[in-house]
């Protein structure tokens, strides 16, 4: 044992997280964003597949988001369609009464998401997997209940709608395209904040956090504070995402921001199919499910309720039992047997 | 000389009903290399996890580096400056060695890139240089040990502590082990470990400490103890039952 290497030579074997090469990174992003962009060129100016587009944008970015905490943190979060709601409604509420640019108004509802965040997570962060799962998925309740309430802020149960006047200050277009160009740069800023997080020491820490915290804290880290940056970061990205939403929906009540098909347990189910806990994952798996629920949707929702959700559901199950480490693990799992065969 | 580096005075430790650790006091002085010796439940990793904040005292103090240290949290205590293995070692399992290392590095080398060539040295160090790309959970279990001693070892610790790394090597191993450790020593950095290879104890550490039963019923120069008839007889466990 211990005993000094001769040479300083690496195995190359075995890129793993692939996080270290920056030249990689940047290639990664290069060629995925071109792919993610493409369609939209090739949807032209068809409202239903534009549609689909920004739908997907918007979701692979908030899943993103979503997977800083639940996927690098190892903290599996049902809650987060709480600061998905705080930053819809802020975004909304500014532009109604102080006609605030959602440029702009969409950043007070992520800045108030990254303390009350951390707030709402502090007291739940000693528990561990499906039962900080299940706390979280109370504060969506609690959040969905005081929405319909606080009837001067949400607009109660009735919620609030944004009249329709285009505008690029407004952030509201006839176009649709320019929506799927804004929800795109919500993707771009979410994968960016991601990498440049996973190259930090916070993001190894996370990382450590996640796999054991005795040992994390062994090695000077405060598991608590590593927490608590990773959940403000994940929740006011989410949040910048619900403000989004709201400018793309112009209608938002309680019902929709805290429905857990929708929203909360979205997240989680893209970023589970797509590859938890990788940088790409959630991307993969939120270009994979959403134009598939949205087409299913639309060719099958006249053959019977929810017959698309069943399709969907089979889907999903079948990733579950063939992809254990999502897409992104397979994808993963698939270039390392190539590279091993190539290297005989 | 003032105040040891490490001084451990009247520590007690109570689970429940059952004495752990009871009213063990020794010190440790800077560059000093200590061993604690004692048969298998005697209370020396308790006594372990007091010094590096696992575990809160119920009793006693336990002051490092001129400081009251017995209420600070163990990533606190890691930040000044005692590094830790622990016995059934914890490796990171997602992450590759390098990443593993780097965990550690980061303590003392905030930037990605001066954590990085840390830790490519101190896999170095510990014979795992070209085992820096592989996954922590693809490491056989003698490699996860030396992964353990990397990541402690690249907190640059002031003092660390080993809990049993020798623990099912071979000779050869346990010899290139010890001369690491030496040449660590020599570095500077004190040593405090937990060992049952009396060969290495001999070899390696000037004093040993025995436990026996959560107190310490020995303590003095290595080759004077392991000779002691109240030691042989309850760390060989020659007691009759």
């Amino acid at each position: 044992m211990l005993k000094p290497d001769q040479t300083a030579a690496v195995d190359p074997a075995d890129p793993a997280l692939g996080l270290i090469s920056w030249q990689r990174v940047a290639l990664l992003l290069a060629v995925g964003l071109t792919a993610v962009l493409l369609p939209l060129a090739l949807a032209g100016k068809d409202y239903f597949w534009v549609n689909i587009l920004t739908y997907t944008y918007l979701f692979a970015g908030l899943a993103v988001a979503w997977n800083i905490i639940a996927g690098f943190g190892g903290q599996f979060s049902l809650g987060h369609g709480v600061f998905f709601a705080i930053g819809a409604y802020t975004t909304a509420r500014l532009l109604l009464d102080w006609q605030i640019s959602p440029w702009i108004g969409v950043l007070p509802g992520a800045i108030a998401c990254a303390v009350i965040g951390p707030l709402v997570f502090l007291p739940t962060f000693r528990l561990k997997g499906s039962f900080f799962a299940i706390a979280t998925l109370a504060f969506n309740e609690v959040g969905f209940v005081f929405a319909n309430y606080l009837d001067s802020v949400t607009g109660g149960p009735r919620g609030l709608q944004v009249p329709f006047r285009a505008g690029l200050i407004r952030m509201t277009f006839s176009d649709p395209r320019a929506y799927a160009l804004v929800m795109f740069a919500y993707l771009a800023t979410a994968l960016v904040v991601v990498i440049v997080l996973m190259r930090s020491r916070l993001g190894y820490y996370l990382l450590a956090v996640r796999e054991d915290e005795d040992a994390a804290r062994a090695a000077g880290i405060s598991v608590r504070r590593v927490k608590i940056r990773a959940t403000a970061l994940s929740a006011s990205l989410t949040a910048l995402g619900g403000g989004l939403f709201a400018m793309y929906v112009r209608t938002i009540d309680p019902l929709t921001l805290f429905s857990l098909p929708d929203v909360g347990v979205k997240f989680a189910l893209l970023s589970l199919i797509g590859g938890i806990g990788t940088i790409t994952g959630p991307v993969l798996g939120a270009f994979l499910i959403i134009p598939l629920e949205s087409y299913f949707r639309a060719t099958l929702g006249g053959a019977g309720p929810g017959v698309h959700l069943i399709l969907v559901g089979l889907f999903m199950l079948l990733a579950a039992l063939f992809m254990r480490r999502g897409v992104a693990g397979a994808i993963d799992h698939l270039w390392q047997y190539w590279q091993h065969r190539r290297r005989r | 000389m003032s105040e040891p580096f490490l001084q451990v005075r009247g520590v007690v430790k109570h689970f429940g009903g059952l004495v752990a650790v009871n009213d063990v006091s020794f010190a440790v002085e800077r560059g000093e290399i200590v061993s604690i010796i004692g048969p298998n439940g005697a209370g020396k990793t308790t006594l372990f996890n007091l010094v590096t904040g696992q575990l809160q005292p119920t009793g006693g103090e336990v002051r490092f580096n001129g400081s009251l240290i017995n209420k600070l949290r163990p990533d606190a205590r890691a930040r000044l400056g005692l590094g830790r293995t622990f016995q059934i070692a914890k490796p990171l399992p997602a992450l590759t060695a390098l990443e593993n290392a780097m965990v550690g590095a980061f303590l003392r080398h905030p930037k990605l890139r001066s954590a990085e060539a840390r830790a490519h040295q101190v896999l170095r160090e510990v014979g795992l240089g070209r085992r820096a790309n592989v996954r922590a959970s693809q490491l056989t279990l003698s490699e996860r040990r030396r992964l353990e001693v990397a990541r402690a070892l690249a907190l640059d610790p002031a003092l660390i502590l080993l809990d049993e790394v020798m623990a099912g090597l071979n000779a050869s191993e346990v010899a290139e082990a010890i001369d690491l450790f030496r040449r660590l020593n020599t570095g500077g950095l004190t040593f405090l470990i937990i060992e049952h290879n009396l060969k290495v104890v001999r070899a390696f550490s000037k004093r040993v400490i025995v436990i026996d039963r959560g107190a310490k019923i020995a303590e003095g120069d290595a080759d004077e103890i392991l000779t002691m008839p109240q030691v042989v007889t309850a760390y060989l466990g020659r007691r009759r039952r």
